[in-house]
Parts: C-alpha cells; sequence; structure tokens
C-alpha cells in the first residue's frame, strides 16, 4: 500500500510539474483562458436568439435559455477534461519518452495515470469558476438559490464516472497507441443525447430512454436542478444514485484494465513505443 | 530458513519474444497466428555484488531488452531472472527499492523544466521525502559537476550534461545495484573519461554499489567493467573476465616482428613456409619508412615465436624487433560474434 503522506506530495508533485510546463508556452497559457470570454459571449447572443422561445422546454429550469446552457458547456468542459486528459496524457509520456522513466520509478502505474490528470482537473476548475463568474456578473445568471453543496456533490460523481471512461480509453492508448474507438463514440453520444445544448425533451422518445443510459444526462439534470432550482440533496437522488451506481462499477474495473495494459506493454516492451 | 545468496545479479534460461506486428493482409487471412521474434534465448549470467559487469554487444543484440528486463520494465517469457533473490515478476516493488535505471534516452525528461525541477519530481516518485530529495540532488549535481547549471532548463543542457542528468536520476534513490544503458553514447572522449572514472572511482570503488552496464564500446567495457559477457542476437557468446576471453581464442599470442627488406618478398617468403596459416598481415612500419612488420599469431602449442624468428634469420631476413601484442578487445568481439 501506498504511503499516505506520498501520495499528497505525488499529487502537488504532478501539478506542479504540468503546471511549470503549461505555463512555459506563455501564449497558450494566456489564451487559453482569453477563450473563455468569447464562450461566453457567444452563448450570450445564442441565448438572445432562442429568447422565450424556449421556455415551454426550459421550464423545469427556470426557463432561463442561457443559464440553461452556461451550466451545460460547463459540465462538458469537465466532461472532455475527464474522457480526454488520461489517453491524453498516456501518449504524450509515450512521445516524450517520459512514460518509461515514470513506470521505472517506485510509484504504482494506477497513481500515474490518476494524478497525470490532475492539472487538467485544476485547470479546468479555474477556467469553469471564471466562465461562471462572467455569466453571473455580466450577463444575468441566476444562481440565487443555488445548492452549492449538492451541485459539488454531483459534481464529484460526474468525475469519477468520465475519469473511469478516461482511464479505459488511456488502457486502449497504451497498447494501440492511436484510434480509440470507445472515447469517440462515447464523446460523440454524450454531446448528442446527453442535453447539453438542448434538454432531452426535445429527443423523440426513444432516443430519451437511451439517453439515459449516459451519465452526463444524469449529471446534468441533477446540476441544474441544484444550481438553478436549489433542489435540496435528497430531491436530486434520481439523478445521485446513477451516478453512484456507474462509478462503483466502472472506476475499479477501468483501473483493472489499466494495470492488465501496463502489463501487456511490458510484456510486449512496447512502453516507449508511439 | 534464509536462502543463501550468491550472485546478486542471476538468470537462468531467460528468454523473451516480442510479438512481431501484422500487415493488413496477415490481420485479415491469419488473425489468429502469432508471430514473433526471439530476443534474448536461454541467458544465463551471475554477477557479484560489488563488481562492473558489462554487457557487449552490437545494435539489436538483446543487451535493452535483457537491461529492462532486470529492471523489470519488460516481462520475460521464459526462465527466470532474479535481484539480490527477488524475482523480476513478481517482486517488482521491492526490486525498484534497490536499484536504479540510467536509460541514455534524452526524451526521458521534461525539457522545459530545470535540471532540479526534473531531479525534484523524479524523486517524488520516488518515495523521497521533500527534504531528503532536495540535499540528495545538490549533492549528486556537486559529485558529477553539473551543479551550476542545475537551475537552467534541460533543453538548454548539452549531451554531456543530458547524460549526467539520466545518471543523477538513477542515483536519486542511492540504489544497491544501477543498472545503465550506453552510459556515454554520443559524448565526446572527454566526458566520456570523465563518467568512466566516476563510474569506477567513484560508484564502485567508493560507494560499493554494483553495475551493471549495456554498451557497445568496447574501450568503454576494457577500461571499466571486471568481467562482461558477449550477447549477439540475443544469445550470450562468451563471458568471463577480458583474460578469460583472451585465452578462450588464444589471444595472448600475437607479435609484431619488424624486420628490414622488401614487403612484396617477405610475404611471398612466409606465405610459401610452415607460418603461413599464422600471419595476419604485412605492411610498412612506416608509410614512408623501409622497415615492414610482420604481424602473427602463434596460436599453436607446436609452433613458438623462437621458431619463427629463426627461421626469420635462416631466410636472410634481418630483424629489428619482436613485440608481443594484446588482441584488441573489439577484434576479440568480432571473433566471438561470429565464433
Amino acid at each position: 500500500m501506498h504511503n499516505l503522506p506520498f501520495i499528497f506530495q505525488k499529487s502537488v508533485a504532478f501539478l506542479r510539474k504540468d503546471f511549470l510546463n503549461e505555463s512555459s508556452y506563455k501564449f497558450s497559457f494566456v489564451s487559453h483562458f482569453a477563450g473563455i470570454l468569447f464562450s461566453v459571449l457567444s452563448m450570450f447572443f445564442l441565448s438572445r436568439l432562442v429568447g422565450d422561445a424556449a421556455q415551454p422546454y426550459l421550464s423545469a429550469y427556470g426557463g432561463d435559455y442561457f443559464s440553461f446552457v452556461i451550466i451545460g458547456v460547463a459540465l462538458a468542459g469537465y466532461m472532455q477534461v475527464a474522457l480526454g486528459t488520461f489517453s491524453g496524457s498516456i501518449r504524450e509520456a509515450q512521445v516524450t519518452g517520459t512514460l518509461e522513466a515514470m513506470v521505472a520509478t517506485r510509484t504504482g502505474a494506477p497513481v500515474i495515470i490518476l494524478f497525470s490528470s490532475i492539472y487538467s482537473f485544476a485547470a479546468t476548475t479555474v477556467r469553469i469558476f471564471i466562465y461562471l463568474l462572467f455569466g453571473a456578473f455580466a450577463f444575468g445568471l441566476h444562481l440565487s438559490q443555488a445548492n452549492y453543496a449538492g451541485a459539488l456533490l454531483i459534481l464529484c460523481l460526474t468525475i469519477i464516472c468520465f475519469s473511469s471512461i478516461g482511464i479505459l480509453s488511456a488502457s486502449f492508448i497504451l497498447i494501440l497507441k492511436r484510434g480509440d474507438p470507445f472515447n469517440w463514440i462515447f464523446t460523440s453520444l454524450s454531446w448528442l443525447l446527453g442535453g447539453i445544448y438542448y434538454p432531452i425533451t426535445v429527443l423523440p422518445e426513444w432516443l430519451q430512454k437511451i439517453s439515459y443510459l449516459f451519465p452526463i444526462t444524469h449529471a446534468l439534470e441533477g446540476i441544474r436542478l441544484a444550481l438553478l432550482q436549489g433542489y435540496p440533496t435528497r430531491a436530486l437522488f434520481s439523478s445521485i444514485c446513477p451516478l453512484l451506481g456507474f462509478g462503483l462499477v466502472m472506476i475499479p474495473a477501468s483501473i483493472g484494465m489499466f494495470r492488465h495494459a501496463i502489463r501487456i506493454a511490458k510484456m510486449n516492451g512496447s512502453l516507449t513505443q508511439y | 530458513m534464509v536462502k543463501k545468496i550468491s550472485s546478486i545479479i542471476e538468470t537462468g534460461n531467460l528468454g523473451k519474444k516480442y510479438p512481431v506486428p501484422k500487415g493488413y493482409r496477415e490481420l485479415l487471412f491469419q488473425p489468429f497466428v502469432k508471430k514473433e521474434k526471439t530476443a534474448l534465448e536461454n541467458v544465463s549470467i551471475r554477477v557479484q555484488k560489488g563488481e562492473i559487469f558489462g554487457l557487449l554487444g552490437p545494435n539489436g543484440s538483446g543487451k535493452t531488452t535483457l537491461l529492462k528486463i532486470l529492471s523489470t520494465l519488460i516481462l520475460p517469457t521464459s526462465g527466470h531472472a532474479a535481484i539480490n533473490g527477488l524475482d523480476v515478476v513478481r517482486q517488482e516493488k521491492k526490486i525498484k527499492a534497490i536499484t536504479g535505471v540510467v536509460v541514455s534516452d534524452e526524451r526521458s525528461f521534461y525539457w522545459r523544466l530545470t535540471g532540479r525541477e526534473n531531479l525534484s519530481f523524479f524523486a517524488t516518485l520516488n518515495n523521497i521525502p521533500r527534504a531528503e530529495a532536495q540535499r540528495r540532488i545538490q549533492e549528486i549535481a556537486s559529485l558529477l559537476g553539473f551543479e551550476d547549471r542545475i537551475h537552467h532548463r534541460f533543453q538548454e543542457y548539452s549531451s554531456g550534461t543530458r547524460q549526467k542528468m539520466a545518471i543523477a536520476r538513477g542515483l536519486l534513490t542511492d540504489p544497491e545495484i544501477l543498472f545503465m544503458d550506453e552510459p556515454t553514447r554520443s559524448l565526446d572522449p572527454a566526458v566520456s573519461a570523465t563518467l568512466r572514472n566516476f563510474i569506477r572511482d567513484v560508484l564502485v570503488r567508493r560507494s560499493n554499489k554494483t553495475i551493471f552496464l549495456a554498451t557497445n564500446n568496447m574501450k568503454e567495457a576494457e577500461d571499466i567493467c571486471d568481467r562482461f559477457a558477449i550477447i549477439h542476437n540475443g544469445i550470450i557468446r562468451h563471458s568471463g573476465t577480458i583474460l578469460e576471453i583472451r585465452n578462450l581464442f588464444q589471444a595472448n599470442r600475437r607479435f609484431e616482428i619488424t624486420v628490414a627488406g622488401d614487403m612484396e618478398e617477405i610475404r611471398r617468403k612466409i606465405g610459401s613456409s610452415l607460418f603461413s596459416e599464422n600471419l595476419i598481415h604485412v605492411q610498412h612500419d612506416h608509410p614512408f619508412g623501409q622497415s615492414v612488420r610482420i604481424t602473427l599469431e602463434m596460436g599453436s602449442l607446436k609452433q613458438d615465436i623462437a621458431s619463427f624468428i629463426e627461421w626469420l634469420v635462416q631466410s636472410n631476413i634481418k630483424v629489428q624487433s619482436c613485440i608481443h601484442r594484446q588482441i584488441p578487445l573489439d577484434e576479440l568481439f568480432m571473433r566471438s560474434i561470429h565464433a
């Protein structure tokens, strides 16, 4: 078992290493945050176009399209990071050659893959915080009655669920190097069916049933109700339970799969190949 | 009962086969047929504590594969390998606690981070407390002579400093055993010599570490290795001390005899004599010189150098000097892999 103080020290080491690396690319680092403003502006003008026409579909969430979509896009940001960061960091470590050097240390493969994502999640959190801040102060996003604790719980469960898919995806990358089929299908269907830009009630009934198979649907439903309508945590159980179940099954499965992928890569001698 | 450990590194009939990537045609028509290539075959070696053991071989001979199996980065297909009595497949964590790996791949560092930031990161991954890590980084950088550049970015380093960084990373945990893959590759002769001295004098003589060094640099092996194995096509051809390998090829009986006379005539005379099989070459001692140098090996007990000198005198060839020469290791190496 890992020594607990080292676990904390290692998480900080990964965060620091990735921050130093990313911030050394100054233009990219700054422009990344500047992009937030353009994104919020686009959503604001889109919501003006949609106006009151969307209200009948959005009554469960307070009726305001801008508030609806900004939360959808913010959570989708986490989904994108969780699905992409694990495979992305493995791919980058293969290409830069640091993967083998990390595996050669006394840190286990699951810790390496989990901590490789810390910076991306931290950066996304900062980005989304600025995002919501812009929305609230400049464009009228109303969060006055929000249940932040409930929203935070759903957010954590959502990250765990998406991360499990992301780690599965990283396992594919470890062996196949490129072309991960799982991530592509999961991401595409989540954007289509999850209710990021529109409520799922606009979908045909049979597609709505399929959409509940994806964690993003439950996550968006729960987080919008918590933030926009202030639902108490108990009333959010219908969103929390599926996310919890998904995470409990998928996290051990994906970690096991990743360990197996490392073993295959060691068997094939392909840790440094890309 | 405590098992007696005779060797610190030991392999027995170790084998490694890699899967060969299939083409589209094979994937379509023979999807379940396994294609493999052999990287190591029945490799059995023993390394004693405190020695520098060299693994000599040409590119693609299986050196890196063996080194990576011993450092738990690759899994073997057959046979067994143990480090200090610990099995490389089942006791990976315990092995990592007593070994360090020096890979020459420059890519294995974060180029936009400084030397100190890189080493701090890898020290943390090796469970070294922060304060202890900083002390060790300073100490190792000073020992290797790059403490003045430790705050520079890795991308600004010369090849020599990058190599020193690789060694520094391997030494962070103060390991008993150090695996080094071509540690002086792409370095100039002066830096190579400094690093070789460091390995021999500081790491082994002073710190009593065991070094397992893979190289295709014969001079390096000859200079610092106590014993070595020659590997070719995944098979260990010969192993032992340099003296043992020389004896194996009866190689301590090479002579250079300088004589006066016409080179072509001397060559013809030796060619038609009893010593024709012993002749390596006849050439001018100097591009514009009058002397001729005859190089020959006396492999048979029936012949000795005295009888050859006697024959030269009887053939009216004036002998100027006779020197006993050691066969260079690279020549021994070529003989070993073609044996």
